[in-house]
């Protein structure tokens, strides 16, 4: 049987299963003698081996069951002693690096050492292990295991972690001369002819073309009466292919012959698709069904309503239509949401691995877990979620303390919150080493809101940490955070005061595929906006702007704000305002500002179209949206419009 | 033997493997890219993916070109975009085993090598030459 397309799938289940691996040890540390814990740590390496033997990984497979074994040990005696948790994260994390292997094509890495270790029961290093390169024989080993399919992708020369290069593989000693050409060819037989025998001859007459690499199901299968309506074939021959169509359609029996060529070809295609999976409840599924049923009548109500013109039918069944399209954009989202657990499962681990490194002891809690967020966005959001705890871990705390990660809903948006209760920042320090950088003049440092202050940190090159540490403290990292979250459009927020903990709140869209965006039009052009970025949209009296210089100015309730001109920013010809200037008013750099435009068009919901090549390297650019006149529609953020401009030199 | 869409960019013809071509638009509504300078001349909706327009005879020097109605639009494999030609010929069996290293001088025009066609020469349009000239145009602007 044909494994390999259930690889993403064993992939993405067996990462699930390490990352409650990971979670469950950390909570046996604190509790060791959990029956539970221990219980369902034994379950998650048992699903583990099953699978893994399933898909003929053995070495994957093999670790897996010395440490369900071992977990099975500790079942007995009803508690893990101090000393295996240590040695127990080491095999998970070997178990990942082998996921990482097989997810890169290439073979199982090395587990011996780490099992003949254990027998002795030595602490070994960590490095040791999941650094240890592959030796020749290794990989000998490793390609003798291999199924056929992985030898053909290998026959690609493919490079190992390590830089070696894995030669050709041929089973025969005979050199091959290169001019011939591997490929594989897929012969169909008819259903009313005698499979085995008609299958035996069609090896016999394969095996006479050149080399046959393998087959299935192959000589042993046949003779053993394994029913096959198709077999594949994996030959290297220097024949041409019409040739050896002509001569196996010459069978009878056979129905097709089909070659599949060309492999890195094919190979680069699939690599490029996106090929993650998620999984979806079944009932979703079914309403999936049930929704495009009723679909498929109301467009037949509508094909009815149109001919016999119907009016009032027909518009009432548009209404309909419109209210099921509605319905199925709802469930569509939500087979998209995945819960914030996926990611936030493995922050006990790395929690835990960091407060031992730097001596400190933290807790960790999360709260809101369970909130589901499109899956695009998860993705993206690992990184900065990561970085935030580290930083919280490594900078927040000093000695002793507890970090929390929570999620929330806030309108249609999802607000997560890393919050530590360490000594907090304190603006007059970072003001001074803003101008110690040379990032500020002391009068401009002097100007900024305690709220601006705390966002230098997301300059580059800017760190409130004395000292680099192996974690952070690089002063690289928190720009990243912040130009990540932007770009899933999204914001980031400090709030920090001395003595009082630090809070990293991240906003979020909770799905990326389809937004609001409000319309607008500069100079003549269509623009759209995501409604998420914009607080509110004003009209203002052209009489109200002050101008001060080159900038300029409104009176919104307490507050001026600056305005710009968006035509301007887009380096568009200007279009002199009315009585009425349309403003956008909106958040850039943490402070508030209006945004001008020469007319207002209205808001709605939009699908989102990602930008190809080189649309995407342009700035500002979020992507695209397509008017029901087929118009193509820029998204732009103003946010990252504004990112490599400065304030207080510009003005529009 | 290979099929070969031929085009014109000013004087100079050129070829580009069919494999690489998606399909031939005519007249296609150009759009508004904020932002957009040079050589990206606009956007189009191209079965509901919108894909950038590439002025070729400007990426690639040739000053005061004229252009053709008809666009190219690249398979995906390649890159999804659309390349405006001053003329598009025609599409012929082009026998690439003659084909012959750039000529000197002719590095800024994305030369892939040149193939004998009848009495004219063929320039084989280097298409990851054009992508990485566009990389490092866009790649820079803030």
């Amino acid at each position: 049987m044909d494994m390999s397309q259930y690889l993403d799938l064993f992939l993405s289940e067996t990462r699930e299963h390490i990352n409650n691996l990971n979670k469950l040890v950390v909570t046996l540390e604190q509790e060791p003698g959990n029956r539970k814990t221990i219980d369902a740590l034994f379950r998650e390496a048992h699903s583990i081996k099953g699978m893994a033997a399933t898909m003929g990984f053995d070495r994957t497979a093999k670790l897996a069951h010395f440490l369900e074994d071992l977990l099975d040990g500790f079942r007995a005696s009803g508690k893990v002693p101090a000393t295996t948790i240590d040695f127990l994260l080491i095999g998970i994390d070997l178990l990942d690096g082998l996921l990482d292997d097989l997810q890169a094509n290439r073979p199982e890495r090395a587990v011996d050492a780490f099992l003949r270790d254990h027998s002795q029961d030595e602490a070994i290093p960590v490095a040791e292990i999941l650094e240890e390169p592959f030796s020749a024989a290794d990989i000998e080993d490793a390609l003798e295991e291999i199924t056929p399919i992985t030898e053909i992708e290998l026959e690609s020369e493919s490079e190992t972690a390590t830089g070696v290069k894995v030669a050709s593989y041929v089973p025969e000693e005979e050199p091959v001369p290169e001019k011939t050409e591997a490929f594989q060819i897929l012969v169909d037989l008819a259903e009313d002819t005698p499979a085995v025998a008609c299958g035996i001859l069609v090896l016999r007459e394969v095996e006479k073309f050149g080399e046959l690499i393998a087959s299935k199901p192959d000589m042993a299968d046949l003779r053993g009466d394994a029913p096959c309506r198709q077999i594949q074939a994996w030959l290297r021959t220097p024949l041409d292919k019409e040739h050896i169509e002509k001569t196996l359609m010459s069978i009878s029996g056979v129905v097709r012959v089909r070659f599949i060529d060309d492999r890195r070809k094919e190979d680069h295609c699939r690599r490029d698709e996106d090929t993650r999976t998620i999984r979806v409840r079944t009932g979703l599924l079914d309403q999936f069904v049930n929704l495009t049923g009723e679909l498929i009548t109301h467009r037949h109500m509508l094909n009815t309503a149109t001919s016999s013109r119907d009016w009032e039918n027909l518009t009432q069944t548009l209404g309909k239509t419109s209210r099921l399209i509605d319905d199925l954009h709802h469930h569509v989202l939500q087979a998209r949401l995945m819960p914030l657990e996926n990611i936030a499962g493995r922050l006990p681990r790395i929690v835990r691995d960091i407060s031992r490194k730097t001596d400190k002891k933290v807790t960790l809690r999360l709260a809101g877990t369970n909130i589901g967020i499109d899956r695009a966005i998860l993705e993206e959001l690992t990184d900065p979620l990561v970085h935030l705890v580290r930083n919280a871990v490594d900078h927040g705390i000093e000695k002793e303390g507890v970090v929390t990660v929570s999620a929330c809903r806030e309108k249609d948006l999802v607000l997560v919150e890393v919050a530590d209760n360490g000594k907090g920042m304190h603006p007059g320090l970072l003001r001074q080493k803003a101008v110690d950088c040379a990032l500020l003049t002391s009068s401009q440092a002097a100007d900024l809101s305690d709220n601006d202050v705390l966002m230098l940190v997301c300059r580059p090159g800017f760190s409130t940490s004395e000292k680099v540490t192996e974690t952070s403290g690089r002063g690289v990292g928190m720009d990243v955070v912040k130009s990540a979250i932007s770009k899933l459009g999204g914001t980031l927020k400090i709030i920090s005061a001395p003595n009082e903990g630090t809070r990293f709140q991240m906003r979020l869209p909770l799905s990326i595929a389809i937004i609001k965006i409000v319309l607008v039009s500069c100079a003549g052009h269509l623009l759209a906006i995501p409604i998420t970025r914009v607080q509110r949209t004003l009209d203002i009296p052209t009489s109200e702007i002050q101008g001060f210089g080159h900038k300029r100015v409104f009176r919104l309730g307490e507050e001026d704000v600056s305005l710009y001109s968006l035509t301007a920013v887009l380096g568009l010809p200007a279009v002199p305002a009315g009585e009425i200037t349309w403003v956008v008013l909106t958040e850039v750099q943490g402070r508030r500002i209006g945004l001008q435009v020469d007319r207002f068009i209205g808001h709605r919901e939009a699908f989102v179209k990602s930008l190809g090549f080189p649309l995407n390297l342009l700035t500002g650019l979020s992507g695209a949206a397509i008017e029901g006149d087929g118009q193509v529609v820029f998204i732009v953020d103003p946010q990252s419009l504004f990112d490599n401009r400065n304030f207080d030199t510009e003005g529009c | 033997m290979a099929l070969t869409l031929i085009f014109t960019l000013a004087e100079e013809v050129y070829g580009l493997e069919i494999g690489a071509v998606q399909e031939i638009i005519e007249d296609p509504s150009l759009h508004y890219v904020p932002l957009a300078k040079g050589v990206l001349t606009g956007a189009i909706n191209f079965h509901g993916q919108v894909l950038a327009v590439i002025d070729l005879p400007a990426l690639l020097g040739f000053v005061g070109a004229g252009h053709d109605h008809r666009h190219v639009v690249l398979t995906p494999e390649f890159r999804s975009l659309v390349l405006m030609v001053s003329g598009i010929e025609k599409i012929i069996e082009l026998d690439l085993s003659g084909l012959q290293p750039t000529p000197a001088n002719t590095e800024s025009k994305a030369i892939r090598g040149v193939v004998d066609l009848d009495d004219m020469m063929v320039n084989l349009l280097d298409t990851d030459e054009v992508f990485n000239r566009l990389e490092n145009i866009y790649a820079g602007i803030k």
